[in-house]
């Protein structure tokens, strides 16, 4: 058997896979236009190791194509294990950066489990569903299991501390839950739940989580200390006005106004730059990947596939808009990064996993028939 | 297995459900649009300014202030380099060592240092914060010395006040001082930075739109930290114009020189025009403590003088003009027929109203006067008997026209505009009822009366040029630092005072009998070749308290005012003068001797007159020549 033969190529998204490139490029211009017009360091070190993260996640992306997707799913349970292993490895002597525990360290490179967990979650559940298939609709009693599957990696993630990724995997834990057919009287149930449930987690919150939200709510209450994020980004955001200040020019990035202006905050360093028309153009591309991305779900004939793609479409659609939301103030800040744009590697395989995951189920489309 | 999964594929609801997905997925996209296009597009600009303004510090650059010149331009008032330590905070390593050290060689308290360096903290580090101002050249050379053990500290030269001249018409100028958050919120003073030091009073105040010239920017641009990097723009600062006034310079200096002793004003104007040729009022204050913020202890002391140094006493102080009134009086009377000029009436020593007994200042005084006579010898008794027949409200109109009890106009702050009372007024003003006895004290510039040197001065300026009244001013031009004239002041002509011109010339006359007679009060203020026509006064500071007047009894601070008003020659008047000797141990006629000096002075200047050559006779024989002046007599009224 040939890893790719003719019928795959025929049925692989090249438009969502060559958009992918695209804003990957962009995010590495963007990276270049953060250090400012003038800097001269072609080979600079963030760009450089940006540069490598993008062939690591190449690599797996391409890893993952090769092999079917039913065939990771039947060890779905092994991988969702093993991450949580991990995660519980972090938790117990992970390295503190940022007061938080998240890193696993390799040598130059480290990354975050949490942030792989979302591609075990949506494997994990993508097996269960497809196990426990019920065409009626699940009742509260039928959803405890997979309720279970995805709360415990979730309390873990929260107890890093890390609620921005902890409420991420929840909410895609959630889509999947959705569209595998949850009935409405049991949904009804969970949102009374959830509505009760929100009060009480507050007082759970850290103090600097609570800040964030009520900051958040009053940016300007606490101009210089908490609140300096949100005003900053959104001043960057808005000084792009229409054209943007160019490429090179965003002063809010290269004179350091810009907390993580690498990271989260790399959509205001670009909307700086490029301004509302270099915005639109990036939504634009946002938005054909999960058109592409719908598509492929829409059209998955098996149900595996389905429920897999949506995981995996969750993730890039979630990413993408709670960090665009976060960075122009609709949203709190939460540490989540904008996929393939923001300099990071953990968060650039995962995003690249899930496309890679989308891929795979629109290649192998007609498997089954053949 | 195949088994373990479903062949069924998806169902319709499922189906749905991934539409109800894409629906909110669409509509949080067009969200996020939105808030962009309000971010980007209706807020931009906002935006754009914020972003801006972060990047950069502007650090402001103060104009040098406009020099303040006499007629001919020699210096009132310029700048000066200033040497002051400073320190740059960014450059400092052991902040607490170098101060002791600093503080132990140009003998400041520690304490203060530290004080004033921590009261700036919240300026970037690497703005510069001045730690001792205007040091000496020896503290000076003692710093530069030991310069390799302040790093961080250096000299910085700036530009400050500087008065050569020292007390010298101190409130004419005014003085300057660092502006107040309070006069920075004021629209007039919109151009103003908070670093900025401004006019506070007198000409430094009225004029400070040109003097204060555009200060420049220096603009940094820097990064979060407020740490500096690259570029700086500079827009240069643009020097204030110049203030010419039309003072004389040697005359302001001499009317300075002979007043400086006293309290009391001086001055003298073109009464032509309304010319200001000199102008001083004493006691007087060096306005150089004010232009860096004055210490509370020189403030408290100057103060709590109770002979108010910073009161400009020629504008800002009313009086009672004493016998100077009379002038007025008389063309009151003239034009109201009351009295003819030729015409004698007796005058004794007292005079009586009802039960009241009005007495003249001179208990001799027993023979019938014309009124030439009694403006010269200052009779009032002779003043009171036109008192009783011409009622307070017809006198106070002529005071009117003469511009008594209005503000001149002059071009300096916080003009006094005096009280000339009429029954309405004092009702008013005081909630008394007039009395006829009242009108005989106003007659003689008494009771009511409040006059104010300047307004005295043009009231005679208008009776010397034969009925015109100026305004008076002290700007003659200001031009700014390349040449250019910005502004240029023309006399201005307010009224005629609307009295016959025989009645005027009947009072002038009157007024040069006062120095051309004999038995004139002013006698000792004669200038040889020259018509010098003026009045003496005498004006009660309290009345009833001291019966029998002893200068040398009785507190100085109660003692008379003494005036002298008057101008010369008596054709084609050349200068007006007016001199308040307040609380004086002589009186009218010492005032007069000032004011005599000051018009000798100035017709010298102009070539109308030469000092009397005096004969060196005595001087081969080794015996000292005697003084021509005239010796200070008890001459009052």
């Amino acid at each position: 058997m040939k890893i790719l033969d003719n019928k795959y190529a025929k049925n692989f998204d090249f438009i969502m896979f060559f958009t992918v490139i695209a804003i990957s490029a962009l995010g590495i211009i963007n990276l270049y236009g953060s250090l400012g017009a003038n800097h001269k360091d072609f080979f600079d070190p963030y760009v450089i190791k940006q540069i490598v993260w993008f062939i690591i996640a190449f690599f797996i992306m391409f890893v993952i194509i090769t092999i079917d997707y039913n065939t990771i799913i039947e060890a779905a349970y092994y991988i969702y294990g093993f991450i949580l292993m991990l995660i519980t490895v972090v938790l117990v002597k992970g390295r503190i950066t940022h007061g938080a525990a998240r890193w696993i360290s390799l040598g130059t490179f480290s990354f975050q489990p949490s942030e792989l967990m979302k591609i075990g979650l949506i494997f994990a559940l993508a097996k269960y569903f497809t196990a426990y298939e019920n065409k009626k609709g699940y009742s509260l009693k039928a959803i405890i299991l997979p309720f279970a599957i995805i709360i415990i990696p979730a309390l873990l993630i929260a107890k890093e501390p890390d609620l921005g990724t902890s409420l991420i995997v929840l909410f895609i834990g959630l889509i999947i839950v959705f569209i595998a057919g949850i009935k409405k009287s049991a949904m009804a149930v969970l949102s009374v739940a959830a509505l009760i449930a929100g009060p009480l987690l507050w007082f759970r919150l850290k103090s600097y989580q609570k800040s964030r939200i009520l900051i958040f709510l009053h940016p300007a209450k606490d101009y210089l200390g908490a609140g300096y994020n949100i005003i900053q980004s959104e001043v960057a955001v808005g000084a792009g006005r229409f054209i943007g200040a160019g490429f090179g020019n965003g002063s809010q990035s290269t004179l350091d106004f810009l907390p993580a202006k690498h990271t989260d905050f790399i959509f205001s360093t670009y909307m700086q730059q490029f301004g509302f028309l270099g915005g639109l153009l990036l939504i634009a591309l946002y938005f054909i990947i999960i058109i592409r991305g719908f598509k492929i779900v829409y059209r998955a004939k098996k149900l595996q596939g389905f429920l897999l793609g949506g995981g995996a479409l969750g993730i890039i659609t979630l990413h993408a808009l709670i960090n665009m939301f976060m960075t122009v103030g609709l949203l709190p800040v939460v540490g989540v990064p904008l996929p393939f744009f923001s300099y990071g590697g953990t968060s650039l395989v995962v995003d690249m996993s899930a496309v890679a995951v989308l891929l795979n189920i629109s290649m192998r489309r007609y498997k089954f028939q053949s | 297995m195949s088994s373990l999964y479903s062949e069924n594929g998806i169902s319709k609801e499922q189906k749905n459900r991934i539409n109800i997905i894409a629906i909110i997925v669409t509509a949080l996209f067009s969200i996020l649009i939105i808030r962009l296009f309000y971010l980007q597009i209706i807020k931009g600009g906002y935006y754009h300014d914020l972003a801006k303004n972060n990047a950069t510090r502007v650090i402001y650059l103060a104009a040098p202030r406009g020099d303040i010149l006499s007629g001919g331009g020699k210096i009132f008032v310029d700048n000066e380099s200033s040497f002051n330590v400073a320190v740059t905070l960014s450059r400092v390593k052991k902040l607490k060592t170098e101060l002791g050290f600093l503080s132990g060689l140009m003998r400041k308290n520690y304490k203060n240092l530290l004080k004033k360096v921590n009261k700036e903290k919240f300026l970037p580090p690497y703005e510069p914060i001045i730690l001792i101002r205007n040091i000496s050249l020896k503290e000076l050379s003692k710093f530069e010395v030991n310069k390799l053990f302040l790093k961080g500290f250096f000299i910085a030269k700036i530009p400050i006040r500087h008065y050569p001249h020292k007390k010298m018409g101190a409130q004419i100028f005014g003085y300057v001082g660092p502006v107040s958050p309070k006069e920075l919120e004021e629209k007039k003073y919109g151009y103003l930075n908070s670093s900025d030091i401004i006019g506070e009073t007198g000409l430094e105040y009225y004029y400070q739109k040109y003097l204060h010239g555009k200060d420049g920017e220096k603009r940094i641009v820097v990064n979060s930290k407020g740490e500096p990097i690259g570029r700086i723009i500079v827009k240069k600062p643009v020097m204030g114009a110049n203030l010419y006034t039309t003072l004389d310079f040697s005359l302001e200096k001499l009317a300075y020189k002979l007043m400086k002793k006293r309290e009391g004003a001086a001055i003298a104007v073109n009464p032509e025009n309304g010319k200001i040729l000199a102008m001083v009022s004493t006691p007087s204050f060096d306005p150089f403590y004010f232009s860096e913020g004055i210490s509370q202890k020189r403030w408290r002391a100057i103060i709590n003088n109770d002979e108010h140094p910073l009161q400009n006493k020629a504008i800002q102080n009313a009086l009672a003009p004493g016998s100077t009134f009379k002038a007025v009086a008389a063309l009151a009377a003239l034009s109201l027929h009351l009295i003819k000029p030729e015409e004698k009436v007796y005058a004794g020593p007292t005079f009586k109203l009802g039960d009241a007994v009005f007495y003249n200042w001179n208990p001799y005084q027993n023979s019938k006067v014309n009124l030439y006579r009694a403006i010269a010898e200052s009779v009032d008794t002779y003043f009171y008997s036109i008192g009783v027949r011409i009622g307070i409200d017809r006198l106070a109109a002529y005071a009117r026209r003469l511009g008594l009890g209005e503000k001149t106009g002059i071009d300096l702050p916080g003009e006094n505009h005096g009280f000339i009372p009429t029954k309405r007024l004092v009702y008013e003003r005081y909630h008394r009822r007039w009395y006829k006895g009242s009108t005989l004290s106003a007659i003689i510039g008494q009771s009511y009366d409040l006059v104010s040197p300047i307004q005295l001065v043009m009231a005679y300026s208008a009776i010397a040029n034969g009925g015109n009244l100026y305004r008076p001013f002290m700007l003659k031009k200001i031009v700014s630092w390349n040449g250019k004239l910005l502004k240029e002041m023309k006399p201005k002509f307010i009224r005629r005072i609307n009295i016959r011109q025989k009645y005027i010339n009947a009072v002038k006359k009157g007024l040069c009998e006062v120095v051309s007679k004999d038995y004139g009060t002013a006698v000792n203020a004669r200038i040889k070749g020259i018509k010098f026509c003026g009045k003496t006064g005498t004006a009660q500071v309290i009345s009833k308290t001291y019966s029998i007047y002893d200068i040398k009894n009785i507190p100085r601070r109660y003692r008379d005012n003494a005036w002298f008003v008057g101008f010369a020659p008596l054709k084609n008047p050349k200068i007006a003068v007016v001199v308040l000797d307040m609380h004086a141990k002589f009186l009218g006629a010492n005032a007069a001797v000032i004011a005599k000096k000051i018009v000798e002075k100035y017709l010298e200047q102009k070539g109308l007159w030469k000092p009397p050559v005096r004969k060196k006779i005595n001087n081969k024989n080794g015996k000292k020549r005697k003084s021509t002046l005239p010796s200070f007599i008890y001459t009052s009224f």
